[in-house]
């Protein structure tokens, strides 16, 4: 642990501040036409961004939970990018985690140092037609042959898949049922056998590619396997409380410039011989989403610090899940209110965000998934 | 770890409410608790739960593995030995 926390934190917030500004730039075209910035992506590795994630046996810089929140919520309020903003969080909260905690000292020393090295993008494939956050559904099979495996199903809904380097897969391996009959595989994405789909055009986060991954007959060695076998749902559940509580940092940073967007345009914006602060039915929205965005910092940090204390969270992830999402649905509808026209058309870029925050609604368990888990959770 | 004498009555209370078993129906210490649907995967992760708040230990996600967790013999034998291992480093 930082014998100084609050130093760490500082440094590490204004990295990303700096290097958030400096990935910035106008994206109306880039998301239009669904184009991923790998040149950006490069750059999170080439400033040692993040290094600040991983542990210092690794190269890292071993940051506690609540420094990475912090840099993510800074990183997110300065570069509008959020499909890169997502891709970066996936790595951080749902590929690293699983690595780290089952992956033999050779395993993770090879493979983290690679994905620095070579700034790989990892593709965490989970998602199936028929199972998503009920992932004792998953139906992609791993049969035992040779000294590895045959890995065959299909994959969907896969952020990064169309240009992943790397995939994360859970797969049942043949004859293991129920939840512990579940593994998990580190593969590189260009061995025989697997197949992917193009890009599949969405209606936001239109910057981070998504697809569907095939596997037919794909052999993996034993070598590729993270942890012993029947390991997966564990990980999985543990990936998913670092993904719910986390997942929406950088958009809480996204949230903090999306407000400031909104008190500057209702100081500026006349109607009616006033400024359009003045009416009560506008200053009352900024007031809410001013609100919404203390909420959502609040839930972050203290998620984080029941995190740095090695406590269970698997109740606190799904409430910041479900609470930052539907703020940040919110207060982007609250801003296209807010700018009108101006709002609504897409060369201003401020309708992209409402679209974004749609996807915060779905992904890593919807909405609804969340509040069933939190009443399952609290024993109802 | 708490100083927990009957390992195997708090694993078994556990996972019978878990299960809301019947009070008069008792499980089977060697029975699969998940194939045989007593436990689904949300019930999985408050099986986790309930057992780290009860044992007072954080269970590393590598041991969250069938031959510890599959039946209520199967997480006796692994809080047995547990604590074995937490008692023998200790200073």
């Amino acid at each position: 642990m930082n014998p100084n926390p609050q130093q760490e934190a500082l440094e590490a917030v204004h990295l990303a501040r700096e290097l958030g500004c400096a990935i910035d730039r106008p994206l109306a075209k880039d998301d239009k036409e669904s184009n991923f910035d790998r040149e950006a992506w490069n750059r999170l590795f080439d400033s040692e961004f993040i290094h600040g994630f991983l542990p210092t046996e690794y190269g890292g810089k071993a940051w506690s939970t609540r420094t990475a929140v912090s840099a993510l919520e800074a990183f997110g309020e300065s570069c509008r990018d959020a499909g890169l903003c997502l891709g970066l969080s996936s790595f951080v909260w749902t590929i690293l985690p699983p690595i780290l905690s089952a992956a033999s000292k050779s395993q993770a020393r090879t493979w983290l140092s690679e994905i620095a090295s070579k700034r790989l993008i990892v593709a965490d494939g989970v998602s199936e037609p028929q199972a998503g956050s009920d992932v004792m559904a998953l139906q992609t099979k791993a049969i035992r042959y040779k000294d590895g495996y045959l890995l065959s199903g299909h994959k969907s809904y896969i952020g990064f898949a169309p240009i992943a380097d790397r995939i994360l897969v859970f797969a049942r391996i043949d004859g293991a049922e129920g939840p512990w009959g579940i593994s998990t595989f580190y593969i590189p994405s260009d061995i025989p056998g697997i197949i992917r789909s193009p890009n599949r055009d969405k209606q936001g986060l239109r910057t981070l590619p998504m697809g569907n991954i095939e596997f037919q007959d794909c052999f993996v060695g034993e070598e590729c396997r993270v942890g012993e076998e029947g390991v997966g749902l564990s990980l999985f559940n543990e990936a998913m409380q670092w993904e719910r509580s986390f997942i929406l940092a950088t958009q809480v940073g996204a949230m903090k410039r999306q407000l400031d967007q909104c008190i500057e345009h209702a100081r500026n914006r006349e109607q009616f011989g006033k400024q359009i602060k003045d009416f009560q039915s506008v200053s009352n929205r900024i007031a809410d989403m001013r609100v919404r965005l203390e909420q959502c910092r609040l839930m972050l940090q203290h998620c984080a610090q029941l995190k740095d204390q090695g406590e269970n969270i698997a109740l606190q992830s799904s409430i910041a899940k479900l609470t930052i999402s539907e703020a940040q649905f919110a207060s982007s509808l609250d801003a296209v209110r807010i700018h009108g026209a101006k709002g609504y058309l897409s060369e201003f870029e401020i309708e992209r965000d409402l679209r974004n925050a749609t996807g915060g609604l779905l992904y890593a368990g919807t909405s609804d998934i969340q509040r069933n888990l939190i009443a399952k959770l609290i024993g109802l | 770890m708490k100083p927990v004498t009957d390992i195997r009555g708090v694993v078994d209370k556990i996972v019978g409410t878990l299960a809301e078993a019947d009070s008069n129906e008792s499980i089977d210490h060697a029975e699969n608790l998940f194939t045989v649907g007593y436990l689904d995967s949300v019930g999985a992760m408050q099986l986790v739960e309930e057992l780290e708040k009860s044992f007072g230990t954080k269970i590393p996600a590598k041991d969250l593995v069938p031959r510890n967790f599959m039946s209520i013999e199967a997480m006796t034998v692994y809080f047995e030995r547990r604590r074995k291992e937490i008692e023998t480093n200790k200073p």
